[in-house]
């Protein structure tokens, strides 16, 4: 009777250690994945159009992306055709955390 | 069981974060694909000729070197990324160069220097563009402007920057020089 009590008592701590492990396991697995994963760059939410790089979608007009806090700037982008942009971004003077609305106009040269 | 269960579902985690990490690192490293082959063309934007009456303390060596050549990019300027990634890859020993980063705010000019690894050349973070568009003329990127002793003698949009350094070492030759004084 005392014997049976024992091996019943080995195999719990057998099963918690097991456990604890494999909690472990996991959890590195989890840190693992986030130190990856977590230090994405704001860069990969930017929107691209044109040769232009956003950090919102086009909305409004060019009065108003380039009234008050703005940046306007244009580029250039080559191939069978020269494509030039014009690109806005209204409230940028901080990340894109800040910014309202942003434009852009291309046009073939 | 579930020892040996446990330890291979770790390995295949660990193997399917190196693969998306390795995925990311080439996603990175090769430049955004453009139809066509690289090229270079003299643009009339620069104000060609004259000599900028301010030089930020990153550029005040320009004035002083023979031949120097301003590469102006952008942070809202998407063909600019390659731009960076040929500079990086490619022409790292090009001494003669400085970057002009023009930006809407100096913490977006910062983190494209650092996201770009650009922290091994010249550069000079130009909030709203000011500097770029007063002194030089240029609001547009990317645009190479080539200063001789400080004055601007030729301005180019490009696209391939072996192109732009070789349109730039041929003009630098004596006998070919044209400058636009």
């Amino acid at each position: 009777m005392t014997e049976r009590k024992d091996a019943s008592g080995d195999g719990r701590r057998k099963g918690l250690g097991r456990r604890r492990f494999l909690s472990g396991v996991g959890a590195s697995g989890l840190a693992t994945a986030m130190a990856v994963f977590g230090s994405a760059t704001p860069a990969s939410a930017l929107v691209a159009a044109g040769c232009c790089n956003l950090c919102r979608s086009r909305s409004g007009t060019f009065a108003q992306c380039s009234s008050g806090t703005h940046y306007v700037w244009s580029c250039s982008i080559g191939g069978s055709a020269f494509l030039h942009c014009t690109c806005c971004e209204h409230g940028a003077k901080s990340g894109c955390a800040h910014v309202t609305q942003s434009w852009y106009e291309c046009r073939y040269n | 069981m579930l020892v040996v269960f446990g330890f291979a579902l770790l390995v295949l985690a660990v193997a399917v974060v190196v693969l998306f990490a390795m995925i990311g690192e080439l996603a990175a490293r090769v430049p955004a694909a453009e139809t066509g082959a690289g090229w270079v063309r003299p643009t009339d934007e620069a104000r060609l000729g004259s000599v900028p009456e301010v030089w930020p303390p990153e550029l005040a060596h320009a004035p002083d070197r023979d031949t120097y050549v301003l590469l102006v990019l952008s942070t809202v300027c998407n063909s600019c990324k390659a731009v960076a990634a040929q500079l990086v890859d490619g022409q790292a020993d090009w001494d003669g160069v400085g970057i002009v980063v023009s930006t809407a705010s100096r913490r977006n000019g910062d983190d494209f220097v650092a996201e770009r690894r650009l922290g091994g050349f010249v550069s000079y973070v130009d909030e709203s563009g000011s500097w770029s568009r007063e002194q030089l003329g240029v609001e547009s990127s990317p645009t190479a402007v080539v200063l001789r002793r400080g004055r601007v003698v030729a301005a180019y949009a490009f696209s391939d920057l072996a192109l732009l350094r070789s349109e730039v070492d041929d003009r630098s030759r004596p006998s070919e020089a044209k400058e636009a004084v």
